[in-house]
């Protein structure tokens, strides 16, 4: 109950300075102020200024937006492809799910950054893409899932007693498959938005998500590594971002897990 | 599981694994040649390397070509770094697999220490330390661990090479260098195992055959480790496979935080100057290992569980 | 070996499991202990061996010949279990772990309390003894590749290996078809015989307890209730506890006319495949209308596969299926729709038979499918006041009902469309002897009022009495013996039945 609640917490401000960040942010990131760089935390500055003087609180927020957008977009995909393919196969079976499981094991053969850089490599690199290329890999994740979790279901007597009332598979699907899947997929939905936030902080770090001026934590760790000597805390600060992020996602997850998994719940 | 068909349906998986390569990057960009040198470029010097790279004809007959190529060790000539493309291939192949297999017996031996002292007090100080740092550990991104390592451990305190590799003829400095990538990689992982591992071996604790073990006059200690520890390890044989595969592929970050000339800083660097034939490569050879890996870890699988042995049910 | 228990007291999270139970068993003796699912009887093995389940906490004394085992340190515990108390627990499928041979399993057992002699050789002597021998089976057999009843004799050889004088068996033949049973049961009894061996068999069935032990202690709600001679509490129960656990869950029911008509359920030489594994082999059987017609025989001998075929969820590979006169399942056909409202079925598990997120309504409401009208507060609550529950139940959601309720919702539902055949799938296996009592009643009186036909499918045939009209007894896929219930039951020809009657406990031989 209290990792549901912290994990809430977190991506509630995560989310909130994201969507502040639209309006608002405490300073203007698009203006640089070189004699005011690299200044150290203070009262108009909470965390400091990186080398073109812009302020480092204001780079997070909007890096919130861009990381957040990215990891539920692809998570969107995965869902809205994914799972109708995983209750196809499922219901159907035969050589409809031979077709989509092979499929499923031909993405799941490239490692998933690997995949990622090859898509954006083609299609080049931009926001949009990044959401497409981490997307790509939450298909075959949350088609194999529900394809696995409707198998069983498709095996329990409510469905068989449905069955034999002579319901369609796709009555049957809707009625007794989805609701059941639903909370399995509100945990793999929060365990894949936590490994969004990585895969699009790690694509902005080699060059190949956000652009700029889009602020994202990951360009802003690779700036700053090349800039550690003049001052650490710039690699310190999107980093911490990106671990309470993935942190506050893995949270909600195990959260739901203990509130929603039916094998919890008496 | 016989090995037969698990064999036939790896090479449908590479075949189809080329397939999608190829398309996405011999047909997909379009033109090959004025997409590696860029719309600016001169049309005489892009008819040029349209010929020196043999990218004119019908793509049926260039993926044939390429295939038969692959099968015969002839991976092309690299069009940035002007060499085959195969001794590319096998100098990186010497710092990436060190580096993940290092990184990956750091995540196990971890994994395993954990996981059985985290489950032998279960709710007690040492699983809640291990379950908690286990439960930090996965959400820090192993570059972001890279760096702070860096900061820490090399800016800081000097202990270690901030990054580069000397090669192999100085076989020290070459593992000292790779001391720190390999702890940036495998600590990570190590914490994602350490769950699993102690997730499956709970699951396996509850189990009736652990009370036979327990009534037999065994400990609680030697009832987890001799039949505990092997039980827990066949459900997440799959997925171990699974990292270390990633572990070869997938360190391309921190191959980059720490100037390493692995596999994953070719690919990333070809893709950056749209080398196409060296990408094809690369991903055709890290897609192989993958499904090599998945292969060989089923078998391993069907040698722990007889269970998984028998040819039919 | 004497095993004394005073006042043995076992709470978890302050919460009494045993209150306060005691008994004393001498070498050579018997103990049964009985009762219902829940009233503590494996508690108390568990606390006698010290292996209870973390959070709870036992206090009283348990003395084993001059040792006070509750309070021992866990490494002189380690050194009782295996050596001086043997184990043996109620699932064979479970109990052996599955990485392992049998031979390494029991030579393990062998070698914690004697790690100089050689502990393979010992193992083949006790598998021998529980007639496991290589001749029978290699030791270096995987247990996936025993039955059922030899992963128990495998379990035996485990607990017995390294000697012990104590045996606790945790109801060791439940798991098991009533022949496997039957070989377990001699089994153990053999163990004893000419040696100063003593044992405490837990059960909830009261009649099985009685064929093996001298004494029998009856729990109920974490006490005992009642102790004494075998025979004497099977023949004289004295606590009323003790008498509902002994009551024969049979029935008297009006003879049902023959009737002239064609059958309403025929089915004609069907076969049904698995994959490669032939579930059900050319089976012929006939339901008349307003009949029951039992379909008995061991777990995994086709019963549910054919149910399954019967009610055309799995494809048929040969025959036919017909009802009311009408083809209905076939290879390559698929019933209409209409046809399906009058075939209906209740399974045996009551937990898995329903949505768990859908409430009673909405259960109730599904079958609607298959008829004209839509589903009133007042048809849905009179469906369930049939059955015997009440209108307020129905916003209520599966879990919150006891397992015998959740069976009367899942044939609440199944009469929703009006059938004439009830497929009933082992519908009153799983409940305890008095629910189980209740179930049979609704279905005899539903039977009465509607003239509802049933293929009543169980593996025991004790509940079988009084209630079925004809008999089809099924092995391996095939019907071995059919006819009237009458003449089954006093006159079994082939030799099958006539084991299948002598292994149940509820039948008295007439």
């Amino acid at each position: 109950m209290t990792a549901l609640k912290i994990g809430v917490f977190i991506i509630v401000m995560l989310v909130l300075a994201a969507l502040v960040s639209t309006i608002w942010t405490p300073h203007d990131i698009t203006q640089f102020n070189i004699p005011g760089r690299f200044a150290s935390p203070s009262l108009e500055h909470f965390l400091g200024t990186d080398q073109y003087g812009r302020d480092v609180l204001s780079m997070l927020m909007e890096g919130a937006r861009t990381a957040l957008s990215v990891a539920i977009f692809a998570v969107a995909i995965g869902l809205v492809i994914g799972v109708p393919l995983g209750l196809l196969a499922a219901a159907r079976g035969g050589w409809l799910d031979l077709v989509i499981m092979r499929g499923n094991d031909i993405i799941f053969a490239f490692p998933a950054i690997l995949l990622a850089i090859l898509f954006t490599a083609v299609a080049g690199p931009g926001t949009m893409n990044a959401v497409l290329a981490v997307g790509i890999f939450n298909i075959p994740v949350f088609a194999q899932l529900s394809r696995g979790a409707a198998r069983s279901l498709w095996q329990r007597d409510f469905v068989m007693a449905a069955k034999a009332m002579g319901r369609s598979d796709f009555a049957i699907s809707m009625d007794h498959i989805v609701p059941n899947l639903l909370s399995l997929l509100a945990i793999q939905a929060s365990v894949q938005t936590s490994l969004g936030v990585a895969a699009e902080a790690a694509l902005s770090y080699i060059g190949l998500g956000a652009q700029p001026p889009v602020a994202s934590w990951g360009r802003m760790l690779s700036e700053a590594q090349t800039l550690f000597g003049y001052s650490p805390a710039l690699m310190v600060w999107p980093g911490l971002a990106i671990v309470l992020a993935v942190f506050g996602f893995n949270l909600l997850g195990d959260g739901l897990r203990s509130v929603l998994d039916p094998r919890e719940a008496a | 599981m016989s090995v037969g068909p698990r064999l036939l349906s790896l090479a449908l998986t590479l075949f189809a694994a080329s397939l999608i390569i190829f398309i996405a990057l011999e047909v997909a960009p379009g033109d090959v040649a004025r997409f590696m040198m860029g719309v600016e470029a001169d049309p005489s010097a892009v008819a040029a390397l349209r010929a020196e790279l043999g990218l004119g004809g019908h793509p049926v007959m260039r993926y044939l070509r390429w295939m038969a190529g692959l099968l015969t060790g002839d991976f092309g000539v690299s069009y940035t770094y002007r060499v085959p493309v195969s001794t590319l291939l096998l100098e990186r192949l010497a710092v990436s697999v060190p580096l993940a297999i290092g990184a990956f017996a750091l995540s196990l031996a971890l994994a395993v220490l954990g996981a059985l002292a985290s489950v032998r007090s279960k709710g007690g100080p040492a699983d809640r330390v291990f379950s908690g740092a286990a439960y930090m550990g996965i959400a820090v991104p192993n570059f972001w661990l890279a760096m702070m390592l860096v900061l820490l451990l090399s800016v800081v305190l000097g202990l270690f090479p901030a990054g580069g590799f000397p090669g192999w003829h100085e076989p020290g400095k070459a593992l000292w260098s790779l001391a720190l990538p390999i702890i940036a990689l495998g600590l990570p992982q190590g914490a994602i195992i350490l769950r699993l591992l102690r997730a499956s071996l709970l699951d396996v604790e509850g189990q009736d055959f652990m009370r036979t073990a327990r009534a037999k006059g065994l400990t609680r200690w030697q009832a987890l480790v001799r039949h505990g520890l092997p039980n827990a390890f066949v459900p997440i044989l799959p997925i171990l496979g699974l990292q270390l595969a990633f572990l070869i592929a997938g360190a391309v970050i921190v191959e980059t935080v720490f100037y390493l000339p692995g596999l994953g800083r070719l690919v990333l660097q070809a893709v950056t100057q749209r080398d196409l034939i060296t990408v094809k490569a690369v991903v055709m050879l890290m897609v192989t290992l993958v499904v090599l890996i998945s292969f060989l870890v089923d078998l391993l699988a069907a040698w722990m569980d007889p269970r998984l042995r028998e040819t039919r049910a | 070996m004497t095993l004394i228990v005073e006042d043995l007291r076992v709470s978890s999270a302050s919460q009494p499991i045993l209150r306060g139970i005691s008994f004393s068993l001498q070498p050579g003796q018997v103990l049964g202990l009985v009762g219902e699912s829940g009233s503590g009887k494996s508690i108390a093995l568990a606390a006698i061996m010290g292996l209870l389940p973390s959070g709870f906490k036992a206090s009283g004394r348990l003395q084993l010949d001059d040792k006070q085992l509750l309070g021992l340190p866990e490494a002189a515990l380690c050194q009782v279990r295996g050596k001086e108390i043997g184990f043996i627990f109620q699932e064979p499928m479970t109990a052996l772990n599955p990485l392992m041979t049998i031979g390494d399993q029991v030579a393990e057992a062998v070698a914690i309390h004697d790690p100089v002699g050689d502990a393979n050789a010992e193992a083949r002597d006790i598998l021998r003894q529980v007639e496991l021998g290589p001749a029978i089976i290699s030791p270096s057999r995987y247990p996936h590749q025993l039955s059922g009843g030899q992963r128990q004799r495998a379990a035996t050889a485990i607990a017995i290996a390294a000697g012990p004088q104590l045996l606790l068996a945790d109801e060791p033949t439940t798991a098991l078809d009533v022949i496997t049973q039957q070989g377990i049961l001699s089994l153990l009894k053999r163990q004893f015989s000419g040696s100063n061996m003593a044992m405490v068999f837990v059960s909830h069935d009261l009649a099985l307890v009685a064929r093996i032990a001298d004494t029998i202690a009856v729990m109920k709600q974490g006490e005992i209730i009642e102790t004494g001679a075998a025979d004497q509490v099977l023949s004289a129960p004295k606590h009323p506890g003790t008498q509902s656990l002994l009551a024969p869950p049979r029935l008297a029911k009006a003879a049902a006319a023959i009737s002239p008509e064609p059958p309403l359920l025929s089915v004609k030489n069907i076969s049904v495949d698995y994959g490669a594994m032939r579930a059900v082999d050319g089976v012929h059987l006939d339901v008349d209308a307003g009949t029951c017609a039992a379909l008995i025989g061991p777990s995994g001998c086709g019963k549910s596969s054919l149910a399954r075929a019967v009610m055309a969820l799995h494809p048929l590979s040969q025959g036919e299926v017909s009802l009311a006169g009408e083809r209905f399942s076939a290879p390559g056909y698929r019933p209409k729709q209409a046809q399906r409202r009058d075939i209906q079925i209740v399974f045996q598990d009551p937990f898995s038979s329903f949505n768990p997120r859908q409430s009673v309504r909405r259960i109730l409401s599904e079958p609607y499918c298959l008829r004209s009208d839509r589903p009133s507060d007042s048809a849905l609550t009179q469906a369930l006041e049939r059955v015997g529950l009440s209108g307020d139940d129905l916003e209520r959601y599966p879990h919150q009902f006891s397992g015998g309720q959740r069976q009367r919702i899942a044939i609440a539902r199944a009469l929703i469309p009006q059938p004439k055949l009830l497929v009933l799938d082992e519908a009153v296996s799983a409940l305890d002897a008095p629910v189980r009592a209740g179930i049979l009643g609704l279905l005899a009186q539903l039977q009465r009022e509607e003239r509802l036909a049933y293929l009543f499918i169980t593996h025991d045939l004790g509940l079988l009495e009084g209630f079925a009209d004809r008999v089809y007894v099924m092995d391996q896929g095939r019907i071995v013996e059919s006819g009237p219930a009458q003449r089954i039951l006093s006159q079994p020809k082939t030799r099958y039945t006539k084991a299948l009657m002598q292994a149940s406990p509820h039948w008295a031989a007439p």
